[in-house]
């Protein structure tokens, strides 16, 4: 740990748009911090106060279990929630590595366990009707 | 996906909001009468709702397979109505209390691991107002419940389960649902979902107050689309708080410390204010009473540095090592998260806790097959209103969520069946309408605010005068407050084209929705001149069973809420016979 960056702690954090980007990118933000704060606190601090443009899973069951919050932590799978920061790092956290990401640190989660539309739609003969809605 | 508006339409019989434990048992029930079912969540089914935040306890009265041979069905009724001070119809505490073992019994089957007596009896720990245990152990606390539903759920082929899908109308045709309008988060694209029948599971409005200890999704969405559905809404003025959450550090705010856990039988210990006096009575008092003991000690000034007091169990009599068995053996993931996350063992040193919003008990008016005043339309769980009457009990969130979300699911797709129900189209429907208003957020405005200052706006106005004690003046102050929001915030929202995954455009539709559900809870408690069980009136403090013992019933009526009153069904156990 460097005395000089004591205060705050560079986070480096994966950003990317399947249906827009044509590759990942990775963006740098200063949080203040003098006490540990967990990943979570700290990627909200990002969203609420540098760039609200950032998507994660927020916490649900907010005692380490429910795994909604799962992000890459320097490297390793951990719990956004429960999964502590110090000042005067500097961290990457990127998405989980086995599921398709939606955006930015948000994976599909439900790619291995949610039935997808076309088995439905074949299986059970449900109509799928795109409609124009005007101007919106 | 801005201007340019492209979207979907599927079909099923029956439609579900709400991936936790009442959706995921709803659509499980009518999945098993042989129908179509689209399963809805905002987030991820099994994840998701507030279910995964539950603990060990749902009750059921198991009697001699339990801990106790002289519990039955009857008396848990006796103890539900007792604790709900009269305000629970009693037709479906009758289906609650009649069906919750064998609802545990599907859980066990499911694969939920419960823990037993070495006879093999399911072991359950006494709470307050439970005459006798009443309470089983998920020996995986709620966070089993959800996976494990979930799970059963994708055993149905029947059963379509979407992730990511936040919920914002109810389609009708005339006076009858027809389901749900909402954004597909995957494709940022706004999608119509239609049902013969639509059952609303989707929990309860605890994130519309400021400090809660539930997930930050409950917004109370349900209630909201319900409302603009025509549907009568009811008593939302019991919100249930819970005493002992954590309100420091932040890391850990909102973390729930049990108060039962205070108890003789376990650490026998208290929470103290900042003058060192233990400010429960021996027994502990029931959830309301707990919480106003707790709330008044803060307002009188004797709160902690951050407005809590004092949970401390380093004084127990039990000694430490018991003590750190007690909170290891009973919420062993709550006492590591406070470690990991906060730095702090509650065995060690006192945690600064404080009344947080923990539970709906009001909500969309139900009759005892789950279906709501709109025809085609249910709802279940959380969301769902007039059973818990003013107050409910520890182990009866998740019980309620098992017992009425299998009897909401297999009316809604009986009903699908019975051949009555035309196929429904999108024409004649108030899709438009909703659409209308989805976009609205979504066109470039200049001087945009924020959906979340807008949520932060409303968390605070009803945190501040929707307190555990209230009174008119406060409540006036929310209602000028929510009225400003409407007026000068609301329709300001700006969302940035994100494409897929646009929180920002979640947010803002559950802005509105939170909206809507914040005034009608304002007006609810303004309503009611008199203090039963959550709802604490400071200008009336007495109980007035000679005017209040009955609903609280809001619908709306050209535009506007219409506040009336009904009835509450009594079977068995009529006021003054109990």
């Amino acid at each position: 740990m460097k005395v000089e960056k004591k205060g705050k702690i560079v986070a480096k954090v994966f950003r990317f748009n399947p249906t827009r980007d044509a590759k990942p990118r990775y963006d740098v933000y200063e949080v203040p911090a003098e006490e540990p704060m967990t990943i979570l606190t700290m990627l909200k601090y990002i969203r609420t106060r540098l760039d609200s443009t950032l998507a994660f899973r927020d916490y649900i069951c907010y005692k380490g279990i429910c795994a909604n919050c799962m992000v890459r932590f320097n490297g390793k799978p951990v719990r956004a929630c429960s999964t502590r920061v110090n000042p005067g790092e500097e961290v990457t956290v990127e998405p989980l590595a086995q599921h398709p990401v939606i955006r930015d640190l948000v994976v599909d989660f439900g790619s291995t366990t949610q039935g997808d539309e076309a088995s439905y739609i074949l299986r059970r003969g449900v109509f799928v009707d795109i409609v124009k809605a005007g101007k919106g | 996906m801005n201007g340019k508006l492209e979207f979907k339409c599927h079909v099923a019989d029956v439609v579900v909001v709400g991936g936790a434990g009442a959706g995921c048992r709803a659509a499980i029930a009518a999945a098993e009468e042989g129908v179509d079912v689209i399963l809805l969540d905002k987030g991820v089914i099994g994840r998701s709702g507030a279910t995964p935040c539950a603990l060990w306890s749902i009750q059921a009265p198991f009697g001699e397979r339990g801990m106790d041979p002289r519990d039955s069905p009857d008396q848990m009724f006796r103890d539900m109505v007792v604790a709900g001070r009269y305000l629970g119809d009693q037709n479906i505490v009758e289906v609650i209390t009649q069906t919750a073992c064998d609802r545990i019994l599907d859980l066990e089957r499911y694969g939920v691991k419960f823990k037993k007596t070495p006879e093999g009896r399911f072991y359950q720990t006494p709470m307050p107002g439970q005459t006798y245990p009443r309470s089983c152990f998920m020996i995986e606390n709620g966070h089993s419940l959800s996976t494990i539903l979930a799970k059963e759920v994708s055993r149905h082929r029947n059963i379509w389960p979407r992730n990511d899908f936040m919920s914002y109308g109810v389609i009708t045709k005339g006076r009858r649902a027809v389901g749900i309008l909402g954004l597909d988060l995957q494709t940022g694209c706004l999608e119509a979902v239609l049902g013969k029948s639509t059952v609303l599971a989707s929990g309860g409005y605890t994130s519309i107050w400021e400090f809660s200890d539930n997930p930050p999704t409950m917004t109370g969405d349900a209630v909201a689309m319900a409302y603009r559905a025509g549907a009568d809404i009811v008593d939302l003025e019991f919100n249930q708080f819970y005493g002992t959450d954590v309100i420091w550090p932040p890391s850990v705010k909102g973390t729930v410390v049990l108060y039962e856990l205070l108890a003789e039988p376990f650490t026998d210990a208290n929470v103290y204010n900042n003058k060192g006096e233990p400010v429960f009575p021996k027994p502990l008092p029931i959830r309301d009473e707990a919480i106003r003991i707790m709330y008044k000690e803060i307002r009188e000034g004797r709160g902690t540095p951050h407005g809590g007091l004092w949970y401390d169990v380093t004084k127990s009599p039990k000694g430490k090592e018991e003590v750190r068995r007690i909170f290891e053996e009973m919420t062993p993931k709550h006492y590591r998260f406070l470690i990991e996350a906060g730095g702090i063992d509650l065995v060690d040193e006192p945690l600064e806790v404080a009344p947080a919003s923990h539970y709906q008990c009001g909500g969309v008016y139900i009759n005892e097959k789950g279906e709501t005043t709109v025809a085609g339309l249910y709802a279940c769980g959380e969301c769902s209103g007039n059973y818990q009457g003013a107050n409910r009990l520890a182990g009866s969130a998740l019980a309620d969520t098992q017992t009425m979300g299998a009897q909401a699911g297999k009316h809604a797709a009986q009903a699908a069946k019975a051949g009555k129900t035309p196929k429904p189209t999108l024409t004649q429907t108030n899709v438009q309408k909703i659409l209308k208003r989805a976009t609205l957020f979504t066109k470039a405005k200049k001087g945009g605010v924020k959906a979340q200052a807008v949520k932060d706006r409303i968390k605070k106005l009803v945190g501040e005068y929707v307190a555990p004690i209230r009174d008119e003046k406060g409540l006036r102050r929310a209602l000028t407050g929510l009225k400003a929001v409407e007026a000068k915030m609301l329709k300001r929202i700006n969302v940035p084209d994100l494409g897929n995954y646009n929180l920002e455009w979640c947010e803002a539709l559950e802005a509105d929705l939170m909206l809507d559900t914040a005034t009608l809870t304002v007006l609810s408690c303004l309503f009611r001149k008199e203090s039963r069980g959550h709802h604490f009136r400071l200008d009336y403090p007495d109980q007035d069973d000679r005017n209040w013992l009955k609903h609280t019933v809001i619908r709306m009526r050209n535009g506007k809420p219409y506040i009336t009153t009904k009835p509450v069904k009594y079977t068995k156990m009529p006021p003054g016979r109990g």
